[in-house]
């Protein structure tokens, strides 16, 4: 009886505290955080040698109600998302339905001062029917999430505005290189490395120069996916920038990486490290099978 | 029969593997329990090893992940007992519990969208391997030693900070108040049928869920 007592104990404690981190949780995340996701490579705007092209806008219309919406570039997983409700906005009167468009922009001109934009830089806005800009309501907050390439072992979503990069508390979602974060504008966002010698695994050259910036940027505005809105506060120049993303050495070309063509060879390093951790385990469960011997014997 | 109350030395209560396990690590049960969890440990840093690099897609590695728990559940200790009808019913409903609370606690805040780059199959495959083998090891052998180290209240607390714990490498820190709450609930579940059949099932389900979410 005691023991059913404690189990009634532990599961009506254990639902208040997920309810209550549930609660207080920057995004509306799934249940456990627990699923196995499967990642597509990630689609640059303008890729890094070796890397993948095709990145992907969104354009969503939203009828005015009471609930919760959001938008989502096309990758699998959203390489950039934004999730909000109509009380946290700013329409213009006369707001029926509101727009919301995400596309990859180039990087402005003017690199982060604490590291180096990781992936795309993408351009977040609301219109409503008749072309109005719709802000975020002051006080209120959207939710921003980016997913960055891969290895990006820490990351934060940056706003680029009036000029400047402002860098804004980040969390991880639990999707690989996936952040998110509060803010309470729209804008440019991007996710920056705080560490200045990232490179992008799989990368195998040099980065794409400044043509080829903004004809990967020209193209993608003329695409079926790139929305054409007026609605932005933003300042982000059209001019690429080296300090996007540094080239560094190619350290990790031809490493050990092979996630749907990041890269070719077989990942050795890692089929290493599993074989040493199943090997861990069998010579553990080896040690824990031999043979009692009595005391004394 | 609650696998708390058997005796460590007990031939009839030792899983596989299991024979020679106490002398191994200090002849307590305490010793198995922090060996156990070290096994844990390296699994899991493999794992994250491999999710930071990509070198595996996200179904290879939960399936590699979940034999690899297995493997540790097996070795550690853990006895397989057949759940009851009741315990598979009270745990596919705490699952919808689980995923209910977690859309009526942050409504009308829309999940977030995840995408699908793998057949419902072989994903829901490796969702099911790596839930329930994290059950066999935390609900299962851990359970069983902790419980007979220290009571149920140690095996509660333990393999619920264990099973936040082992989320962080991908999750990060936020992660850690739910699944701990979420962990209390598993076992609450165990506590209350015997066994890891029981929260497995719950944890299945709940898994299970997001691909719709």
């Amino acid at each position: 009886m005691a023991r059913h007592r404690l189990a009634s104990v532990a599961i009506i404690a254990g639902t208040v505290v997920a309810i209550v981190a549930q609660r207080g949780a920057p995004i509306a995340g799934p249940p456990l955080y627990d699923g196995v996701v499967v990642v597509a490579p990630y689609a640059w705007l303008s890729p890094p040698h070796g890397l993948h092209s095709g990145a992907k806008s969104d354009r969503e219309t939203f009828p005015v109600s009471n609930g919760g919406f959001g938008a989502q570039t096309q990758e699998q997983p959203p390489q950039a998302q934004v999730s909000l409700d109509f009380g946290s906005l700013l329409m213009p009167a006369g707001t029926k339905s509101v727009i919301v468009t995400i596309r990859p922009v180039p990087p402005p001109s003017v690199a982060p001062s604490d590291g180096i934009v990781a992936g795309n830089v993408y351009r977040i806005e609301a219109s409503n029917q008749a072309g109005e800009a719709v802000q975020v309501r002051p006080g209120s907050q959207i939710t921003v999430i980016l997913r960055g390439p891969t290895s990006l072992l820490a990351a934060y979503v940056e706003l680029f505005a009036g000029g400047t990069w402002t860098s804004e508390d980040t969390d991880p979602v639990g999707v690989p290189d996936m952040y998110t974060t509060l803010v309470g504008s729209f804008g440019d966002f991007a996710l920056v490395s705080p560490d200045a010698t990232w490179v992008p695994d799989g990368e195998t050259g040099p980065p794409p120069t400044a043509a080829a910036t903004a004809a990967s940027a020209a193209s993608s505005a003329t695409g079926d996916a790139a929305p054409q809105t007026s609605a932005t506060a933003t300042d982000s120049s059209a001019k690429p920038s080296d300090g996007s993303r540094r080239s560094g050495p190619t350290a990790n070309a031809g490493s050990a990486h092979g996630t749907a063509g990041q890269g070719s060879c077989l990942p050795l390093t890692q089929i290493g490290a599993v074989a040493i951790g199943l090997l861990v385990i069998l010579a553990a469960g080896f040690i824990m099978t031999r043979p009692v011997r009595p005391p004394g014997s | 029969m609650h696998l708390s109350n058997e005796r460590p030395g007990d031939k009839a209560t030792q899983g596989l593997g299991a024979v020679d396990y106490f002398s191994a690590f200090g002849g307590t049960a305490a010793g198995h329990a922090v060996a156990t969890a070290a096994l844990l440990g390296i699994v899991v840093t493999v794992r994250w090893r491999l999710y930071l690099a990509q070198s595996v897609d996200g179904v290879g590695e939960g399936l590699l992940f979940g034999i690899a728990l297995l493997l540790v559940a097996a070795f550690a200790g853990l006895r397989p007992v057949l759940p009851s009808v009741r315990g598979l019913a009270a745990g596919a409903l705490a699952g919808l519990g689980l995923v209910a609370m977690a859309l009526l606690v942050r409504w009308p805040a829309q999940p977030l969208p995840l995408g699908h780059a793998a057949a419902f199959v072989p994903w829901a495959v490796a969702t099911v391997t790596v839930a329930t083998s994290e059950e066999m090891v935390l609900r299962g052998a851990l359970w069983r030693w902790t419980g007979e180290a220290g009571g149920d209240v140690m095996a509660l607390l333990v393999t619920s900070v264990l099973f936040a714990l082992i989320h962080v490498p991908v999750y990060g820190l936020s992660v850690m108040p739910l699944d701990f709450g979420v962990g209390l609930v598993l076992g609450g579940l165990r506590l209350r049928y015997g066994g890891p059949a029981a929260p497995a099932i719950a944890h299945v389900v709940a898994d299970i869920a997001t691909w719709w979410l």
